[in-house]
């Protein structure tokens, strides 16, 4: 009897610790099971695990280069988007996840346009995408389908389409699986580059030549995190990288240098500007090139 | 002994089953609310934490690494449940300009020991940078939550 009670207990106690375990991680995902996948190897290099994954989250959300050409003024297009129906052919987890995160800045680029009646195409093939990397829990599909049928709703609508990648992504880096969300990332930022690249194609402005010649930056950052999963002799990975080391090499063209900025705006009413910024400086010649070459890379990715 | 044993079990479903609805509560309706009080600004990301401490001195929070594109103003917000707003602040630094000496950027002014909800920051170099949330040196409750928005005005044109 005695013994009955005490595991009624630890019973009520393990019930506690994962009632309160719920709050701890941020995705909120614990009760998950980690499926591994077949045609991505899980990572099982030696490397700082926390710090990879604290890269992969710093990158650009799937809004960020829409909104930078809504506010430059430049119409909308979908001439620059993918095709939601393409993901159809996608068999592998290497190729879905790249492409949740290519479509994922399509739909980014349609809800800041607010072109919701475009967006429904878009969410399914992303549900479709998000159920085969066992990451349909995060999707909601039936309330972002309900939002985009209202214009009433477009910011809500964002939001919550940014946080379910948000969460997605998050859930990918805690369960072992940081090399699909490596890649989720990588597709963000590469049809953002893409976007912008097209763009300043037909309208090449200073802006531009700015935005597209600063990625050289982020690129920097990324291919190192590439280069990991490449090393556990994963050839599609080795494919992606030696890609975009090609858009590196172009890239590396682009003269930064660092200078103090004059006429900072003084710091007040909360608005804080850094005093020294970067001057990006590329030829016209150049521009083209690194042009040429993201079509070219994003067009092999997505086929 | 019976009694005692069943006060025990009630009391530690109670404890659980609370502290499970205000974590929930925290994690949902203050990131939302906060995205949606950005005013025109797009929302691109948020930073979510529970902030621990277990003594007065311990410093105690978590950060997070972003990249910022030049020529674009982002705003960063603050929002914390209530009672909390004025016990946590929000941090953007990098290596160049530390958390602690000379951040670019925090919804604590140490001057004029004021809060702001938020404040924005013109990016004039793409680099990674860091947002931190803590609770307030020598201040803060044992336990709260705390969400931090990153959203984009608009590109600086100057």
């Amino acid at each position: 009897m005695h013994r009955k009670r005490l595991s009624s207990l630890a019973l009520v106690c393990m019930a506690f610790l994962q009632f309160n375990c719920g709050g701890c991680d941020s995705s909120g995902d614990d009760n998950i099971v980690f499926i591994p996948d077949d045609d991505v190897k899980t990572t099982d290099v030696n490397y700082d695990v926390e710090a990879m994954n604290q890269i992969i989250a710093s990158f650009s959300s799937p809004v960020e280069m829409a909104a930078l050409l809504k506010a430059s003024n430049v119409p909308f297009s979908t001439k620059y988007l993918v095709d939601p129906d393409m993901v159809r052919n996608y068999t592998s987890s290497f190729k879905k996840a790249l492409g949740l995160g290519i479509l994922s800045a399509d739909l980014g680029y349609l809800n800041v346009y607010s072109k919701t009646s475009q967006i429904l195409d878009y969410l399914v093939s992303i549900r479709q995408l998000t159920d085969d990397l066992k990451l349909g829990q995060f999707f909601e599909f039936a309330t972002l389908k309900r939002l985009a049928t209202s214009d009433d709703n477009i910011d809500s609508l964002l939001i919550m389409s940014v946080k379910s990648y948000q969460d997605m992504d998050a859930h990918l880096r805690n369960n072992q699986r940081s090399n699909l969300s490596a890649l989720m990332v990588t597709g963000v930022w590469l049809e953002s580059m893409y976007l912008v690249t097209q763009v300043a194609k037909e309208q090449p402005s200073e802006d531009f030549k700015n935005t597209i010649g600063s990625q050289k930056q982020v690129l920097k950052d990324l291919l190192p995190l590439l280069k990991l999963f490449a090393k556990e002799s994963d050839k599609n990975f080795t494919e992606l990288v030696r890609n975009l080391e090609e858009l590196k090499d172009v890239l590396d063209v682009v003269k930064i240098d660092t200078r103090k900025k004059e006429n900072v705006r003084p710091h007040e009413d909360g608005v804080f500007e850094q005093d020294y910024e970067d001057i990006v400086i590329v030829s016209d010649e150049e521009l083209v090139e690194i042009i040429t070459t993201t079509e070219k890379i994003h067009n092999k990715i997505i086929n | 002994m019976k009694r005692l044993f069943i006060i025990l079990v009630f009391a530690i479903v109670a404890i659980a089953m609370s502290t499970s609805k205000s974590d929930a509560q925290c994690k949902q309706q203050v990131v939302y609310q906060c995205a949606t009080q950005t005013e025109k600004a797009i929302y691109l990301r948020d930073f979510n934490t529970k902030l621990k401490r277990d003594a007065a001195d311990e410093e105690t929070g978590m950060k997070w690494t972003v990249v910022l594109n030049k020529g674009t103003q982002y705003r960063f917000s603050l929002c914390a449940p209530e009672g909390f707003q004025d016990q946590v602040v929000l941090t953007l630094y990098d290596s160049e300009h530390p958390e602690n000496s000379k951040p670019w950027g925090s919804t604590y002014d140490k001057t004029t020991k004021s809060d702001r909800k938020s404040f924005d920051f013109i990016c004039n170099k793409t680099a990674m940078y860091y947002i931190s949330i803590r609770f307030k040196a020598g201040e803060g409750s044992k336990k709260a939550c705390a969400v931090g928005i990153l959203s984009f005005v608009g590109k600086n044109t100057k």
